[in-house]
């Protein structure tokens, strides 16, 4: 009679292999906090390379500057555009907005009219605005729904004509009692009422000359901002356009195939290396983020499933009505296996593969052609890399492609990439072992 | 308004009650050329009320002219009765107020002991 397992014995085993899968998942944690932090650097690290290859090639903006530059990278449009005409324009349109506001009285002008206490405009307002606010109180505390009702019928005068016997009288009686109550030194609506229409005769006039006055300061005040705004503009011109086309000239060499790149770029062999590091440095990225997502994010996804499963099983199995259930030895032993030496394995492969794209520095390594992957280079192709959508698609576009590696001899490139691991370690603040490290 | 035509007149009707009145509802009120329906009439008194709503139908009985004839009755205090405009109506509260402060004024003149 061949061998079983008992309820308690799957119980023991489902929870040795959940916590195994945590712990598990927590090295997997680890892993995408490190990659987290690693991306971010290689990010700073591709913006400033980036940013000295456009310098490199465009150390200002000069028609020569832009020649040599032309030349040097096949971009054109600068020149075919007359990206320096254009400047110029701008600089001519800038100077010539900027005469024109400060020819204009109101900008000209400015602490004149605008001075915050000594201002003429300013002295104005505020005086309106004393001249305004006795009257703007008397006629907030006259609002009341029925305020205009009870000035139109002439409430509190002879001409109010509604009868004792409407509903409406009282209700008019109602709100004048309201109001008239606001008015501590009124004794009858009628006096509220002329004090009103005198408030409400004297604040439209008042309030029109305010507006106007506000309108004239925030006119003013405009041409200040637009006068501060284009004097900027007419002082960051020339960095502005330089910055302009140095960023277009970099994204037209990324957009360009490495073959067509290779011949112009080796006639200056600062320029060809700054752009090999800048553009490696972005595969570098596009690598190791597909490297976690394949090895990391995969194992993630499929351990949580797993664990899920085992929590319904291990619910399950404790129930009393499965207290003599008993597992076949083959299944039960084929599912508890003891699965550490797997996890070990793919975190191994996962590292180095990992650092060797990470800790790779050997720009210099690449050739500018159409058959350049970066991502041979930086394993010198030992490392099968088709879960990378750009290196499948590179093998699928050329079949029985084989790549000749830089190093032939294994023993050579393992000890060449021990050496730049080491050198990475040292130079990282989080070190190349501490991969293995999770705590 | 917030309050129904029934709903109205169940105010004023108790109002006016308190105050001593003998009012009937929904009287024909019919003398000299005037023919109303009323919502309530103390005809001893001479004193009523009419709430006049556009569901009660009563804009195509009480036209501006109706309403002007019934006013000169009132001048010459041959009869008072309390007009109330639906519109002018936000509250039962504010009904039972007004209808209060009229039937205190017709005390004031005389009109109701």
């Amino acid at each position: 009679m061949s061998r079983t397992y008992h309820t308690q014995d799957f119980v023991y085993a489902g929870s040795n292999q959940r916590t195994a899968l945590r712990q598990q998942l927590a090295v997997a944690e680890h892993y995408r906090t490190l990659h987290h932090k690693r991306r971010a650097e290689i990010e700073r690290s591709y913006a400033e390379a980036t940013g000295e290859l456009a310098r490199a090639i465009l150390p200002g903006f000069t028609l020569e500057i832009l020649q040599r530059a032309a030349a040097l990278t096949g971009y054109q449009r600068p020149i075919a555009e007359d990206a320096l005409g254009a400047m110029e324009r701008e600089r001519a349109s800038l100077k010539q907005r900027i005469a024109q506001i400060e020819a204009d009285p109101r900008f000209a002008q400015r602490e004149l009219l605008r001075h915050p206490s000594t201002g003429s405009l300013t002295r104005g307002l505020r005086e309106i605005e004393e001249m305004i606010a006795p009257m703007k109180d008397v006629l907030e505390r006259c609002q009341h729904v029925r305020l205009g009702r009870l000035i139109e019928s002439g409430y509190g005068t002879p001409e109010y004509g509604t009868a004792f016997w409407r509903l409406s009288y009282y209700r008019d009686w109602e709100a004048a009692d309201d109001i008239l109550e606001r008015f501590a030194d009124k004794q009858v609506f009628s006096e509220v009422r002329d004090e009103y229409l005198r408030a409400f005769q004297a604040y439209g006039p008042l309030d029109a000359e305010r507006a106007r006055i506000s309108a004239e300061i925030a006119a003013g005040e405009a041409l200040e901002r637009e006068h501060q705004a284009r004097s900027q503009a007419l002082a960051t011109l020339a960095a502005r356009w330089l910055e302009q086309v140095r960023r277009a000239t970099v994204t037209f060499l990324f957009e360009c195939p490495p073959g067509a790149l290779g011949s112009r770029l080796s006639k200056d062999a600062e320029v060809e290396l700054l752009f090999k590091r800048a553009a490696g440095l972005y595969h570098k990225i596009k690598y190791l983020d597909a490297i976690v997502q394949y090895q990391v994010d995969a194992f993630v996804f499929d351990a949580k499933k797993a664990l899920a499963k085992i929590d319904k099983d291990l619910t399950k199995y404790r129930r009393a009505k499965h207290v003599h259930t008993r597992f076949p030895a083959a299944m039960f032993e084929r599912r508890f296996r003891d699965r550490s030496a797997t996890y070990q394995k793919r975190w191994q492969r996962f590292e180095k593969t990992y650092t060797r794209v990470y800790a790779f520095d050997r720009w210099d390594r690449a050739h500018l052609d159409n058959d350049l992957l970066w991502w041979n280079v930086m394993t010198d192709g030992r490392v099968a890399g088709d879960f990378i959508a750009e290196v499948h698609e590179f093998h699928r576009a050329r079949p029985g492609y084989v790549y000749t590696r830089k190093r032939s001899d294994r023993d050579a490139y393992e000890r060449e990439e021990a050496e730049e691991m080491a050198d990475a370690a040292h130079t990282l603040e989080d070190p190349v072992d501490g991969l293995l490290d999770p705590s | 308004m917030a309050l129904t035509e029934a709903e109205g007149c169940e105010v004023l009707d108790a109002c006016f009650r308190r105050a001593g009145l003998d009012v009937a509802r929904n009287v024909v009120f019919d003398e000299r050329g005037i023919k109303v329906t009323l919502d309530g009439w103390d005809a001893k008194a001479r004193v009523g009320f009419e709430l006049i709503t556009t569901e009660a139908g009563d804009r195509a009985e009480f036209t501006p002219d109706v309403v002007a004839a019934l006013e000169e009755r009132m001048e010459a205090e041959e009869l008072f009765l309390f007009l109330v405009d639906e519109q002018d109506v936000p509250s039962a509260e504010v009904l039972e107020q007004a209808a209060e402060r009229f039937l205190a004024l017709l005390r004031d003149q005389g009109t109701l002991a």
